[in-house]
């Protein structure tokens, strides 16, 4: 019974039994895990708020022999959302948006730097005060380019013309994006500044992205909901916080 | 298992679904009725089948009741001016054991979950709203305070954020309980003494 520690980030915990917890959690070291914290549900149990949705921690546990649930012994908190999701409700449904996809498309022990640096600079950005919209958009762009399943913002998948005011795509055949001389009749749209936007995440990093983040909400709502199609095809099941998202 | 008469297991089997209660405390439980007078294990299975029976929702808090409207919302001696809200029946209980609120309560029964797909639509929070829009004869609204007093984590937190932002505009003083009771528990788990700091503690939204 190996005791094993881990930089980890929390996505999601579930009551278990009268006082126990089992939580779901992404490891830098180990990829996504899943273990049992005896007791999390009382007041003194120690693990305090370390196993709120995207708590960045120093974890311990143990794995067993032919045991799906690991035990978790004990979780230091090293950043929390929780007073960043009590800014607003909705920053909280944001906040849970970015645990779900996490929480759903990445596999069990795959380790994934990359997928793991992304969450720590999204939450950063979020915690130093940026709205949820663009952060949130970026998180949802670079999971779905890191799962390998992003279109070319840049070229018609057609023709291959640069793709400049606007762009046509059809969610139901997952091609890539069309120009406007390509593109298919009934094609839901992205307009100049998305395909813009697009363009610039792949190589900008978010704090200086941020800047254009006024109004991030209405427009980029194209860009926001293409992604969002992307991912559910992706998993086959749909997002549980995208429609309070919308709403929120 | 297959050495006890069929009766006696399937009842443990039964006990052993109750929370806390595991296959040694089944087992002691059953035979504890076992050897028990015919009657008093009649007025337990009654109890039991009463509870189900004579309960339901009170029409005004939602609170769990055999009468209608609840024993909170009827009393006279409790301040009708302040409504102190919950996500769960049960939490009703932690709060009244600091013996410090005469307010009235709403149960929201559930709380705000986006993960599990929970929305406000599907917690009672418009019959809050509701409460709130009643006035006094000369118009004055009859509620001045709302505490929120969901449990101290990320879903309590959403829950308390949205009613707050759907509060404000109708000009009733918002509070949230102070998070005297440690992040990431539960109301139920806290005492009296946590739970009076959080109420005291309360600060306006
Ligand atoms: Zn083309
Ligand atoms: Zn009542």
């Amino acid at each position: 019974m190996p005791l094993r520690e881990a930089d980890a980030i929390i996505l999601r915990s579930y009551p278990l039994k009268e006082s126990d917890k089992i939580v779901s959690f992404y490891t830098r070291e180990y990829g996504k895990l899943r273990g049992v914290c005896r007791g999390a549900r009382r007041p003194k149990s120690g693990f305090g708020g370390a196993l709120e949705p995207l708590t960045h921690v120093r974890m311990q546990f143990f794995e067993r022999p032919n045991r799906d649930l690991c035990t978790v012994d004990r979780c230091d908190v090293v950043a929390s959302m929780l007073e960043t999701a009590s800014r607003d409700y909705t920053i909280s449904v944001g906040l849970s948006y970015i645990a779900e996809i996490a929480e759903k498309l990445l596999p069990e022990r795959e380790v994934q730097d990359a997928v793991f640096r992304l969450m720590l600079v999204v939450m950063a950005a979020l915690r130093d005060g940026a709205p949820i919209w663009l952060p949130l958009l970026y998180d949802q762009y670079w999971n779905v380019r890191l799962a390998g399943f992003l279109p070319d913002f840049s070229y018609c998948a057609a023709c291959g013309a640069a793709l400049v005011e606007m762009a046509g795509y059809h969610p139901a055949t997952g091609e890539g994006l069309m120009c406007p001389d390509c593109q298919h009749p009934a094609s839901s749209h992205l307009g100049a500044t998305s395909l813009r936007l697009a363009q610039a995440m792949a190589r900008t990093p978010l704090p200086q992205l941020l800047t254009s983040a006024e109004n991030a909400r209405e427009a980029f709502a194209d860009l926001r909901g293409l992604l969002h199609e992307r991912l559910e095809a992706h998993l086959e099941h749909p997002l549980q916080s995208w429609r309070l998202l919308l709403q929120a | 298992m297959n050495d006890l008469a069929a009766p006696l297991t399937e009842l443990i089997d039964q006990l052993k679904r109750l929370p806390g209660i595991g296959q040694k405390s089944a087992q002691r439980i059953a035979f504890h009725l076992l050897r028990a007078p015919r009657e008093s294990v009649q007025h337990l299975s009654e109890a039991l089948l009463a509870l189900k029976d004579s309960l339901r929702f009170c029409s005004v808090c939602n609170n769990i009741t055999d009468i209608d409207p609840c024993r909170f919302c009827s009393d006279a001696q409790r301040n009708p001016a302040v409504i102190c809200v919950v996500e769960e029946p049960h939490n009703v209980l932690s709060i009244e054991k600091t013996r410090q609120f005469d307010g009235l309560y709403h149960v929201l029964h559930g709380a705000i979950s986006p993960l599990q797909g929970i929305g406000p639509d599907q917690i009672r929070i418009k019959s809050l709203i509701e409460r709130l829009r009643a006035t006094s004869p000369d118009g004055q609204p009859l509620v001045r305070e709302v505490i929120l007093a969901t449990d101290p984590d990320t879903e309590g937190e959403a829950t308390a954020m949205y009613i707050a932002r759907l509060l404000k505009p109708l000009g009733v003083k918002v509070s949230r309980i102070a998070m005297g009771i440690p992040v990431g528990s539960e109301i139920e788990y806290a005492d009296e003494v946590t739970m009076l700091k959080a109420m005291e503690g309360r600060r306006e939204l």
